[in-house]
């Protein structure tokens, strides 16, 4: 092996590596050295978990709130409702939790195909009127709609956990 | 062609960017290409601009993770303002709205003469271009810049393409290089 086949393949062998460690999804770090941006959600989705076991309610609605103010990248920001809606009951303004845990009903049944954004998609959308101002806009737009028909075993595993969680909620706000 | 014309798209770098194309021509040989000509139809890069590499929002390619589910379709790295281009000749068929709570970030659809329907978003449509007839590399809109939603993510316009009803890989249509 000549010099210049030696230096083409050890130029090969750093591109594949560098490309390699970028395309992995699971990779924490990013390249840019920027914070994971689906990690910093799940971890201030756990903090404000934590925040309602230590019944700082007040801090926990505040969490959560900024939570459901982050767009996550191309996937709808539901889930903070749910514990938003438990953070008010416990608070004692079961009233509010109410309100929102019925918004986050509207939006799991979207998540689980139980409900439908659109009244019709071809050619044109027309959307489901039924479906309140608030769960639409969270959950509905053109992006989504395949991941609501074609749901992956672990959106399913997750859907069914937030039903079982939601039951318990609800308890919590009667 | 001039590898230096992809540096600085790629929110990772200059270098990043150089590697990421020229390791995109090795992994893509020309034998995947040849689909592009069947049916006779040509794809073109909308943006003339790489496949997105990965940044803290995720990866631009096919099937790449989200938390809702796998990408479903390939991104290509664009600058806001610069002029998108329909990938295949057909019909510009409806305005399409990612996110119904965010109007401020659209896109087209467009049904190619040879049975593809695409999606492309990001992008600001023409005026009175839906209805019209388009070819290949004809100006269909304006990239957005997707800075505003996503903080730090690499600008690009988002290519979703469907044939029989069945979700495609656009990067086996249409070339990550100019």
């Amino acid at each position: 092996m000549n010099r210049l086949q030696w230096l083409t393949a050890a130029v090969f062998l750093f591109t594949a590596t560098a490309c390699s460690a970028q395309e992995s999804p699971s990779s924490l770090s990013t390249p840019d050295g920027e914070p994971d941006a689906s990690r910093l959600y799940a971890e201030k989705l756990r903090e404000g978990k934590k925040l309602l076991e230590q019944k700082r309610f007040a801090d926990a609605i505040k969490r959560f709130q900024q939570l459901l103010q982050t767009p996550l990248h191309e996937t709808p920001n539901y889930e903070p409702n749910l514990y938003l809606a438990q953070a008010y009951c416990l608070s004692g303004d079961k009233k509010r939790g109410r309100e929102v845990l019925s918004e986050f009903d509207c939006m799991l049944r979207i998540r689980n195909g139980e409900t439908l954004c659109y009244k019709q998609e071809m050619p044109d959308l027309i959307p489901n009127e039924a479906i309140s101002k608030a769960c639409f806009e969270t959950m509905c737009g053109e992006m989504y709609l395949d991941y609501y028909k074609n749901p992956t075993d672990d959106q399913k595993r997750i859907a069914a956990g937030l039903r079982r969680e939601y039951a318990g909620v609800k308890a919590a706000c009667e | 062609m001039d590898v230096t014309s992809h540096e600085g798209r790629f929110a990772n770098g200059a270098v990043t960017g150089a590697f990421a194309y020229a390791f995109g021509r090795m992994a893509e040989p020309e034998a995947e290409f040849a689909q592009m000509q069947a049916g006779g139809e040509d794809f073109v890069n909308p943006t003339e601009g790489g496949l997105r590499g990965c940044d803290r929002h995720g990866c631009g390619g096919y099937g790449a993770s989200r938390a809702a589910g796998p990408h479903d379709g390939a991104d290509y790295v664009s600058s806001p303002g610069q002029v998108v281009q329909s990938p295949v000749d057909g019909v510009v068929l409806r305005v399409s709205n990612p996110y119904a709570g965010d109007s401020r970030y659209s896109g087209l659809v467009v049904n190619s003469a040879g049975g593809h329907q695409v999606t492309v978003w990001y992008i600001s449509p023409n005026a009175g271009v839906v209805g019209t007839t388009v070819y290949a590399g004809q100006g269909i809109g304006i990239a957005q810049n997707l800075g505003m939603r996503y903080s730090g993510i690499t600008n690009h316009v988002h290519v979703r393409m469907h044939y029989g009803g069945q979700s495609v890989n656009p990067t086996t249509r249409i070339p990550t290089w100019p």
